[in-house]
């Protein structure tokens, strides 16, 4: 699968899909330290424990493809039933409440045993189908008919949330639902536990949930998730794994709420450079390595790919842009290889569309960062009026990774290569 | 700047794309011309869909102007071998992706979308559910305004992240003059109220686009401007139509370039437009700006065209011996060049002038020339209105089926082409007949449909027109209150536009109604007080005509004026410039003895000003008493009108007794 040549190379390197199936065998390249390591060994190491971890990190360092290929653990797959959970597919992103997710949850629990021959009961179908036919019945969900209850749930949780789902698609229905069970969170509590228990049972397996696209909503969704109903969503009795905006960790309120739950993990971006500015052989090791596993190395000079190593800034996805980039700009001006001014080039693409996006107030961050190393905690709460707009650039430049975060002992920050060209 | 125009690759003609109106298809046949960025950037993006033919895959294009987003889609069509399907975003709803996947064809090989809205809404929902462009089996381009990258930037950030590279194309000012000057060479297309819309937004478009590259100043956008306007005040949208006029006047009268028949062209058509608008001072000046201008240029079809625009406009001012002064010059030039549209439309000019002084024949006459021409021309508008002139003729004539006849042929063309104008008059004007025939209910009918047209148009005078009959409706109704209200909106419209003649008609024809409802001493004042106003402006015989009918005699002259006919005949031939030099001694010397008596001193002061070229009744007649505003109005009209001279002419050989 390595790519002999440019075009070959072009499609290789693709920002669109984060690694899976035969893709994550061929591409993947482990890095050091990884968090997943330790989030792996937290869910294996007690898989009864309803632990309640969140996950993180900067756009494109890679934590879908490192939340597939630990959910794809042969260890994983042993001791858990997995229910990969999709936010965008069951949840309108515009309107979400944790009522919505605790009833995703689930929902999702309770189809993911059903695919996988978990028998439920007929006591916790008909415990689940009376609590559900009262809720559903206002909105003309079901109708009480000679369905037996398992035949009600499966059509119910089909309706709830299948490709048309209600609870994406209905705003009258979501909020019909908030209402009607914002009293009664624990007897969704209680449902979960129930599924998980008969998984467990029949299986042998506990439940672990891994929620990947709980980072997409908007800050202001995020903080009213984990921050006011933090223990509504750690209350669920098996593991769930959270992906959460980067952004959080950044507000004042984290440190406290991040204690309701059994850990939080930031996926770091690969160092290519030291803090001191000096390149990091380790880490640019492995950008050659994702780079060597796509294609024949001999389709790029080493200059060009130290060049736009150096100018990834050590994220993933920035690193495949890059590369796709210059492999067309190669094909458009008729070479097999990408030398330097190609990869020049390719970064100069790059660095125009922040030319166009920054405004002024960016700049003045972007040399604070560039100057410390440092990004300071945003205090949502207790802003003052002089702070609101800095803040809200300072979130900005982190939001389109004009700044990105390191890890050693200490995180530390450092401006994008190509952004810190334009200081 | 750049290259000059990349012709590597011929130009394939497309379907329409989602700017660009129907029939541009001149504007796609335009050789593509790009800087020398845009070039590179159109085969970096045809390179990259070539590879992701079979593939999902994310690509931004940004540009600045819908019209070159819409040149490079045929472009890239026609250098892509495959098949590209462009998609509208403005039929999606706010959660986008989901649609696209159920629009696209499975034979696409790449998806371009367009018109992206509310970009803070549909960023959002695109930033979420942005896997779902991985069940795509093609790449999508999502084409955006150059000035929403940084908003799409901000507020998807995941979805941003997707994109394989971002393309940036900006209009290359060679090519957007090519295209301009091909469009002002054409014209527009103006056919149909939608090809008129197209048009007008297609123009607004050029002339953005002339400004970003700098050249919003020169001769070509002036030209455009002008075209625009003429758009403009065709589709009833005469404040817009104005506002373009005169920027197109002011780059004129700027421009060292200088372009005399360009100005001319210019000045006609804004005088056309502040006709509308009923700014009838300033059309003049307009129009009479022009004339010098097209004389200078030896330009006969515009020194035609101006003359018939001064003949309409007279006419409309009740100055009908101007107006036909005016309509003969100009049909003394139609044919003579062969511009058969002008001839026409002259015709019918002087057909409706020859209605107005009631020589019945004699507008027949106009109008049967006018539609010979109109249907072979193909002009379907000149072919409604003469219909509708026919109408208003076979009305005058109380022949009544065939007015009806008349006005049903026009009112099957108006509405078709979109002419709302003609549409409203005719619907009033068949309003009218419907009240004639005593046909109330279906009078109401049209009049309420023209009442629906002639407000949303601005067209007061219609309005006013309309509310006229409404209220003679209302009084045949018996209807009181309502009648006299009615007549009140109308006198009142009629006396903002500055139309004396209509305020006098409304007068006159309320109380016409009264009087044939046997109300005669109400129908008095309304009579009286019409025929007081078309003495005013010398319209004679309708002021006879509304003393008759009010039961006043049909000339009551005092005997002074009576007495002074001759004087009065000698100074009318003077002013009119008949009698010149030595031979207008006499009335000189006559004059300055008047004004050495008591009595009739201060209309000799008003008749020298007559003599010295002042027309303007209000100001004349300032402190003039009766006797003397009697002989001022006879003046004035006979100076106007051969039947008013042809009366004093009367007075004078004593033929024609109070």
């Amino acid at each position: 699968m390595i790519a002999r040549n440019l075009d070959e190379a072009y499609l290789a390197f693709d920002p669109l899909k984060p690694l899976s199936g035969e893709q994550l065998q061929s591409y993947y390249v482990s890095r050091d330290p990884n968090p997943i390591d330790r989030i792996r060994a937290i869910l294996l190491g007690s898989p009864d424990t309803p632990d309640k971890i969140l996950f993180t990190g900067h756009r494109g360092c890679g934590k879908s493809t490192e939340l597939n290929r630990l959910l794809t653990d042969p260890d994983i797959q042993r001791t858990f039933l997995v229910v990969p959970f999709s936010l965008a597919d069951m949840l309108d992103p515009l309107d979400l409440g944790y009522v919505d997710l605790l009833i995703a949850v689930e929902a999702g629990l309770y189809r993911v045993a059903r695919e996988n021959d978990v028998e439920v009961s007929e006591d916790l179908a008909r415990l689940l189908a009376d609590f559900w036919m009262p809720q559903s019945e206002p909105v003309g969900f079901l109708k009480k008919g000679k369905d037996s209850p398992l035949e009600l749930l499966d059509r119910w949780f089909e309706a709830l949330v299948g490709p048309y789902g209600k609870l994406r698609l209905e705003a009258a229905s979501r909020e019909h639902l908030r209402r009607a069970l914002a009293s009664t969170v624990s007897l969704l509590i209680t449902h979960i536990a129930l599924l998980a228990a008969t998984v467990r049972s029949k299986t042998g397996r506990s439940v672990l949930v891994a929620i990947d696209d709980l980072d997409k909503p908007d800050i202001a969704t995020a903080q009213e998730l984990f921050y006011r109903h933090a223990t509504a969503l750690t209350q669920p009795p098996c593991k769930i794994l959270y992906t959460i905006p980067i952004a959080l960790l950044y507000t004042a309120e984290f440190r406290p709420v991040s204690r309701n739950f059994s850990g939080w993990f930031v996926l770091p971006n690969i160092k290519v450079y030291h803090r001191d500015g000096s390149p990091h052989e380790a880490g640019r090791a492995v950008m050659r390595e994702m780079v060597q596993r796509r294609m024949d190395l001999r389709l790029i000079t080493p200059e060009a790919l130290d060049f736009l190593i150096g100018m990834s800034g050590g994220v993933m996805r920035e690193m495949t842009t890059l590369m796709q980039l210059a492999c067309n700009e190669a094909r458009v001006v008729g070479k097999h290889q990408i030398d330097l001014p190609i990869a020049q080039k390719a970064v100069a693409f790059i660095r125009n569309e922040y030319l166009r996006s920054l405004r002024v107030e960016h700049y003045q961050q972007l040399r604070l960062v560039a100057r410390d190393k440092q990004v300071r905690e945003i205090h949502r709460i207790q802003r003052r009026p002089e702070e609101e707009e800095s803040e809200l650039a300072l979130l900005e430049l982190l939001h389109n990774l004009s700044v990105l975060e390191y890890c050693n002992e200490d995180s530390w920050w450092d401006v994008h290569p190509i952004v810190a060209t334009l200081l | 700047m750049g290259r000059t125009s990349d012709r590597r690759y011929p130009v394939v003609e497309t379907a329409p794309p989602p700017f660009l109106p129907e029939g541009s298809a001149g504007i796609l046949a335009e050789p593509l011309a790009l800087d020398a960025e845009g070039l590179e950037a159109l085969h970096s993006l045809c390179t990259a869909l070539t590879s992701l033919r079979g593939h999902p895959g994310l690509l931004l294009a940004l540009y600045d102007s819908p019209l070159l987003r819409d040149r490079l889609i045929a472009e890239t069509a026609a250098r892509l071998d495959g098949r590209l399907q462009v998609l509208d975003a403005r039929e999606a709803p706010p959660d986008l992706l989901p649609w696209l996947v159920s629009v696209a064809s499975p034979e696409t090989d790449a998806l371009f979308v367009v018109n992206l809205q509310n970009i803070s809404v549909a960023a959002q929902y695109l930033n979420y559910r942005r896997e779902i462009l991985t069940q795509l089996p093609c790449p999508v381009v999502f084409w955006l305004p150059y000035d929403k990258e940084e908003e799409l930037h901000r507020l998807a950030p995941d979805f941003w992240a997707f994109r394989r590279q971002t393309f940036v194309f900006r209009l290359f000012a060679p090519w957007v003059l090519r295209v301009s000057q091909k469009v002002a060479e054409t014209g527009a297309r103006a056919e149909t109220p939608e090809s008129r819309r197209a048009s007008i937004s297609l123009y607004r478009q050029l002339l953005s686009d002339l400004e970003h590259t700098g050249a919003g100043k020169t001769l070509l956008a002036a030209r455009l401007r002008r075209q625009l306007g003429d758009l403009l005040r065709r589709e009833g949208l005469w404040n817009e139509s104005r506002s373009e006029l005169e920027q197109a006047l002011a780059i004129l009268e700027t421009s060292a370039e200088g372009d005399t028949w360009e100005r001319a062209e210019a000045l006609h058509s804004f005088g056309l437009t502040l006709y509308y608008l009923d700014e009838l001072d300033r059309a003049v000046a307009s129009y009479a700006a022009a004339l010098e201008l097209f004389r200078a240029v030896g330009d006969q079809l515009g020194e035609a065209n101006i003359q018939k625009a001064l003949g309409d406009l007279a006419l409309r001012e009740a100055r009908l011996g101007e107006a036909r002064k005016h309509y003969e010059a100009a049909l003394a030039i139609y044919p003579a060049i062969g511009d058969r549209l002008g001839e026409a439309n002259v015709q019918q000019a002087l057909g409706d002038l020859a209605l107005r002084e009631d020589r019945l024949g004699e507008a027949r006459k106009h109008y049967e020339a006018a539609l010979a021409i109109y249907p072979a021309i193909g002009d379907r508008l000149g072919e409604a209105n003469v219909q509708k002139a026919l109408g208003d003729l076979a009305l005058r004539e109380a022949r009544l089926g065939e007015a009806r006849k008349h006005y049903e042929a026009a009112l099957a063309i108006y509405p078709a082409i979109g002419a709302r104008l003609g549409e409203a008059n005719v619907q009033q004007a068949l309003g009218d007949l419907a009240l004639r025939e005593d046909r109330l209910g279906e009078a109401r009918k049209h009049y309420e449909a023209a009442l629906a047209i002639y407000p949303a148009i601005g067209a007061r005078l219609g309005e006013a027109n309309t509310l006229a009959g409404l209220s003679r409706l209302a009084l045949r109704e018996g209807r009181e209150e309502e009648a006299r209200a009615l007549l009140q909106q109308a006198v009142d419209l009629h006396v903002a536009i500055g139309s004396r003649y209509s305020v006098a008609a409304d007068l006159g024809n309320f109380g016409l109604v009264l009087r044939d409802l046997g109300r005669q001493e109400e129908a008095r004042p309304y009579l009286l007080q019409a025929a007081e106003i078309f003495a005013q402006i010398g319209l004679s015989e309708l002021a006879a005509q509304m003393l008759r009918a009010a039961g006043a005699e049909a000339v009551s002259l005092h005997p002074a004026v009576a007495r002074m006919a001759p004087l009065l005949l000698a100074l009318v031939a003077v002013a009119a410039g008949e009698i010149r030099g030595e031979a207008a001694r006499p009335v000189r010397e006559a004059l300055a003895a008047m004004a050495h008596t008591q009595d009739r001193a201060a209309l000799a002061g008003a008749l020298q000003r007559v003599l010295d070229g002042e027309r303007e009744w209000e100001a004349l007649a300032q402190g003039l008493d009766e006797i003397d505003r009697q002989a001022l109005a006879l003046v004035l009209a006979a100076l106007q009108d051969p039947q008013a001279r042809q009366l004093l002419r009367g007075l004078a050989a004593g033929t024609v007794h109070e």
